[in-house]
Parts: C-alpha cells; sequence; structure tokens
C-alpha cells in the first residue's frame, strides 16, 4: 500500500507482524503498545507534514527516478539545495516532535548505497545499482519506513569481525543459494526499529581480507523469518504508560525509540542484497552514510535544542527569574549553541558535492565537525536548562501528588511560582525540560551517527594538517 | 508593464494581469516556504488574510491553474522559495517575509488591477 497519512502509517504497521519483545514479553500490536506510541507519534509526523501546505516544500521532493513528488525521506539529494533543505526539514520536524523522529536513518543508508552502488558495479561490472534502484523505487511509491541498520555488536573491538570467538558478533552472510543468500548476526541501537517495516543492513566498518562475509548491504523486511526485535529501556520509560505530566513529552518519544535486531538465518533474495563481499567498497560505504548522518545533527538537536531553551525560558518566567542578567545571558548562550550547531548542518551542506552517480553528498570534514560539536553542546545546553531550572527539576512531586485529595492542595501551594500561573503548567514546564535534558537523551546525543572518536579519527584523515604546517612554514619563512 | 516594489519585508513583483476582470473574483495561488525556523505563525498569518479578503479570493495551489497572482508566504528573510521556484512564470508575485504588512493592505494590493498599475 501507498503510506500518505497517519492512519495509512499505522495501518501499515499493524498489518505487518513483526516480532517484538519488551521486558521479556512479546508485544502482541505494535501500534497499541504504550511504549511504542510515542515513537510512532514522531515518525508519523515524517508523514502528516509532508500534506501540509506550509511544510510540502521541504517534506517533498521530485523523484530523479520516476519524476514523481515523493516525501523528502525517500529521495536521492540532487544538488546543494536539497542537501540544504534535508536539514531545514529536520529543525522544522523537530520543533514538532522534541525528540527524534527517527526517518533519517534509512533516508541516509538509501542516500549512501545509491552513491556508493553505482561505484561498486563501476569497479567490478556487478548490478547492484540497477537493482538498487528498482528497490528505490518502491521504496518511494509505497513510502514505507527503513531502518539503517548499520551498527553491530562488535564484541571484542580489538579484533576484526573473522578473528571473533563468536563469529555472529558482526552481521555475516553464512550461506549463498541460488536465489539468495542466509544473513545471521545482529544489529544494535537500531533507531526507529519497532516501527519500521525494513531494515537495511550494512556493513559497521571497514572490511579486510578474510571479512568477505562481513561485507553484506541487502532489505529486509522486520517480518521475514529469523528477524527479533529487541526494544531498549530508556530513563522514565515508564513514565510514559501514564500519560501524564511526569512523562514530560507524553505524546512523542524521548529518543529513537531503539531496538537491538536479532537476525536468526534470515534468507534474503538476490534483487535485495546490494553488497556481497566487496570489501574494497566497505570503507566508503560507511563513511558515506556516517558523513551524511552526522550532516543530521545540527538540524534535528538544533530543533529540539529551540524547544529546551523555550522550556527553560518559561521555567524562569514561571518562577519569577526571567528579567535577571544572568538568565539572560544564560539564555543568550543557549541560543548560540544552538545556532551554533545548525550552521555546522548548513554548512557542511552548502559545501556538498556531486558524486559520481549524480546525487549530492555534504562535505565529509565539516559533517563530522557538526556531529562532534553535538556530543559537547547537547550537554552544555542541558546543563544551561539544569541551571536555569532549578533543583525541582530533580525533586519534583508525582502528577498524582498534585492531583491526590488529600495532598494536592500541598503540592499546588508550595511548587507554586508567580502569580496568574498554575502549579500545574509550571509542572508541565519542568517534566518537559527533565525529559528533554537527561539519561537517554543525553547519551543519544554523544554516541549517535557514531561516537566522537570515530570524528576525531576523521579529523586525523581529512583535517589536512600536513598543509597546515606548509602554509605555517611558509609564513614564518622557513625553508628547511 | 512590470513594477517590483518592497519594504517590511514585502516584494510585489507585476506583469500585465487579467485573472478575475470577468468574475470580480480574483484566483491567488498559496505558496508556503517549508517553515524550518520561521519568525511568525505563517498560518495564522494566512487565515487573517483570508478572512480580511473573503469572497472576493479564490485561494488556489501553484498547481492549479488560471491564476494570476502567487502570494508566496516566507518564514524568513532567507525566503528559500524565491531560489528554487521561478516567478517569472507567473504574471504578478507578492511575498511576505514578515508579518508586519497588515492583512487588509496584503489583500488591497493582491487586487490591484492592471489599470492601476498603468501610473
Amino acid at each position: 500500500m501507498k503510506i500518505r497519512t497517519k492512519e495509512d502509517y499505522i495501518k501499515s504497521l499493524k498489518d505487518q507482524k513483526v516480532v517484538i519483545y519488551y521486558n521479556g514479553e512479546l508485544v502482541e500490536d505494535r501500534t497499541a503498545f504504550p511504549a511504542f506510541i510515542p515513537h510512532i507519534n514522531s515518525a508519523a509526523k515524517t508523514y502528516e507534514l509532508a500534506l501540509l501546505p506550509e511544510n510540502e516544500d521541504l517534506l517533498t521532493a521530485t523523484s530523479n527516478v520516476t519524476g514523481k513528488k515523493i516525501n523528502r525521506f525517500t529521495h536521492i539529494h540532487q544538488s546543494v539545495d536539497d542537501l540544504i533543505k534535508k536539514v531545514q526539514m529536520l529543525r522544522l520536524i523537530a520543533h514538532e516532535t522534541a525528540s527524534c523522529f527517527q526517518r533519517c536513518v534509512g533516508f541516509d543508508a538509501m542516500n549512501s548505497l545509491y552513491m556508493t552502488t553505482y561505484e561498486i558495479d563501476e569497479k567490478h561490472k556487478t548490478k547492484y545499482f540497477e537493482r538498487f534502484v528498482e528497490y528505490l523505487k518502491k521504496i518511494q511509491e509505497e513510502n514505507f519506513m527503513l531502518v539503517g541498520g548499520m551498527t553491530d555488536p562488535k564484541g571484542d573491538r580489538s579484533k576484526r569481525p573473522s578473528q571473533q570467538a563468536d563469529p555472529d558478533l558482526f552481521t555475516r552472510v553464512v550461506e549463498k543459494r541460488k536465489d539468495g543468500i542466509v544473513v545471521r548476526g545482529a544489529k544494535a541501537h537500531q533507531t526507529g526499529a519497532v516501527n519500521s517495516h525494513e531494515i537495511m543492513i550494512m556493513p559497521t566498518q571497514a572490511m579486510g581480507e578474510g571479512d568477505e562475509a562481513y561485507a553484506i548491504v541487502a532489505a529486509i523486511p522486520l517480518d521475514a523469518k529469523g528477524v527479533t526485535l529487541i526494544f531498549g529501556r530508556q530513563t522514565n520509560d515508564e513514565r510514559k504508560f501514564e500519560c501524564g505530566i511526569d512523562a514530560g513529552n507524553c505524546e512523542f518519544g524521548m529518543v529513537g525509540g531503539e531496538a537491538l535486531v536479532v537476525l536468526e538465518d534470515v534468507f534474503v533474495p538476490w534483487e535485495r542484497v546490494f553488497m556481497c563481499g566487496e570489501i574494497d567498497f566497505t570503507g566508503m560505504l560507511v563513511e558515506r552514510f556516517a558523513t551524511l548522518h552526522r550532516q543530521n545533527y545540527g538540524g534535528c538537536k538544533g530543533g529540539v535544542s529551540d524547544i529546551v531553551i523555550g522550556a527553560s525560558a518559561l521555567a524562569a518566567q514561571y518562577q519569577g527569574t526571567l528579567d535577571a542578567s544572568h538568565i539572560k545571558d544564560k539564555l543568550v548562550e543557549m541560543l548560540h549553541l544552538a545556532e551554533t550547531v545548525y550552521s555546522g548542518s548548513i554548512a557542511c551542506s552548502a559545501m556538498g558535492s556531486k558524486t559520481k552517480s549524480g546525487a549530492y553528498y555534504p562535505d565529509p570534514l565539516l559533517a563530522n565537525c557538526t556531529k562532534h560539536n553535538i556530543t559537547r553542546v547537547i550537554y552544555d545546553i542541558s546543563r544551561l536548562a539544569h541551571d536555569i531550572g532549578g533543583g525541582i527539576m530533580a525533586t519534583l512531586p508525582f502528577d498524582k501528588d498534585l492531583r491526590s485529595p488529600v495532598v494536592g492542595k500541598y503540592v499546588k501551594k508550595y511548587m507554586k511560582g508567580v502569580e496568574g500561573v498554575s502549579t500545574e503548567t509550571r509542572m508541565k514546564i519542568v517534566r518537559l525540560l527533565e525529559n528533554m535534558t537527561g539519561g537517554t537523551a543525553l547519551v543519544e546525543s554523544m554516541h549517535g551517527a557514531g561516537s566522537p572518536q570515530s570524528q576525531r579519527i576523521m579529523y586525523q584523515r581529512l583535517g589536512k594538517l600536513g598543509q597546515k604546517m606548509k602554509m605555517a612554514k611558509k609564513i614564518a619563512k622557513i625553508d628547511e | 508593464m512590470r513594477r517590483r516594489r518592497a519594504g517590511d519585508g514585502l516584494a510585489v513583483d507585476k506583469r500585465n494581469l487579467t485573472n478575475g476582470a470577468e468574475t470580480g473574483i480574483k484566483k491567488v495561488a498559496l505558496k508556503y516556504c517549508g517553515g524550518c525556523n520561521p519568525g511568525f505563525d505563517r498560518v495564522a498569518y494566512v487565515e487573517s488574510v483570508k478572512s480580511a479578503a473573503g469572497p472576493v479570493i479564490e485561494w488556489v495551489a501553484l498547481d492549479d491553474e488560471g491564476f494570476d497572482t502567487v502570494l508566496l508566504i516566507c518564514g524568513c528573510e532567507t525566503a528559500c522559495p524565491r531560489r528554487s521556484l521561478d516567478f517569472s512564470r507567473y504574471r504578478q508575485s507578492v511575498s511576505i517575509k514578515n508579518d508586519k504588512v497588515s492583512p487588509r493592505d496584503l489583500v488591497k494590493i493582491l487586487l490591484e488591477s492592471e489599470e492601476a498599475n498603468e501610473d
């Protein structure tokens, strides 16, 4: 079916029976399960906003393969303008959800594969690009949600995939058949997995000789035989079950609803295989996916930060400190940080270039810089939010206390701030800040799209240190 | 003839207008920027403009036909659609980058006839 509306999206998820475990229990209906509904609501925004005239300029695009109007999350970037619009779109959606909306990962997988399969074919005379374009047409037509499955569990990080004590710690091909391949392994931290339709598995790192079985790219429906999802625990996750003030942001997720996706001897037909053994292109694919994904973070986290800044200002207003000079200064600092990360995403997009396939690619050094800033700046913004919001964020009574016939009157009386603002209103904004600035939300900023060290490795590779040394020598008039 | 005027985040680009002369109802195509980080509530502003216009303007989309005038609602000074869309295809385009122009004044600009532009 073609998914257009939120209702279409939910129905499509309901119709596809996926094996998902939450806290040791099998989930019967993922669309009705309270821990997943906020994540479904977040992802649904990527469909809903595309139908609004006031947002379609960012949420839709014209397909380069069919010429049809499509959801931008299924588009292959055709220009620098497309790269910039991607970032603008992410900031816009974050304003609606105050949370991850998950769909960028599959989007980045598609773009990195479009450009890389083209170049694999050029060298190896394979047919991956042609196959991939057919698959792309299907995604664009049906508008389904794809998980970008890159991260393997990796076991002992000091060893290569083929050297692991358990060979399944990196996802691999265990059998090649005439009609397809059989895959075994797992993908960890998979954003949006429980409310997606398919996963695109990709190598997690550059592979060397002996690792050919691990150089695998394939699209797998999440209801395929042998696929099991195990949902990840999040900070204060069961507050979402109450649907009250304590959840902070009850309607939408805290992070991307990550899950461990286990692949137990899953059969994949050849038409869904886009790399199989080409170790020489694994590094290129990983770098491209990482760059495209790191490009995003100033958009989505910039947008999420806009909500944190607004909530911090409201918290200050509700307690009568908004006009204090130190509060104003802290808010200015938060604004500066949010716009700084957004600038990074725009800059790497503006400096994007055309690949051999015709698809556009952000500047990799600047994209890595953007994500590296996120690993620091979101902590800084959250720290300032905690500073402004006050200790009440950590000690506020329960929502049920506020509504208690016995102690409710005390909560209303003693948790009140300025006149004219109810205690309930103050509690709502404090809980929103707590939800957005602690625990899992921060860790996601650190490790999502790669841990900081992976970006620092890119600085070493792309930072042109030798050129900088030459320039310094020239200025200092050093000849030797 | 072609005229331009600008100020207060308003830009008007006019050519010869014909649409609506017979019926008294003018078709205007409404186009928004994507709204990544707008400085005002674009949708609320447009609702005010529609309310001020009443039945004398029939609002259509850019994909429709039979209109002379495009109203472009942009959330900031960048006005992204002006970079990516070819507005020279339309006889008149009016673009807004903030909500400083009153809805009533904007309706007047949208309704200005060809004759009124001949000065």
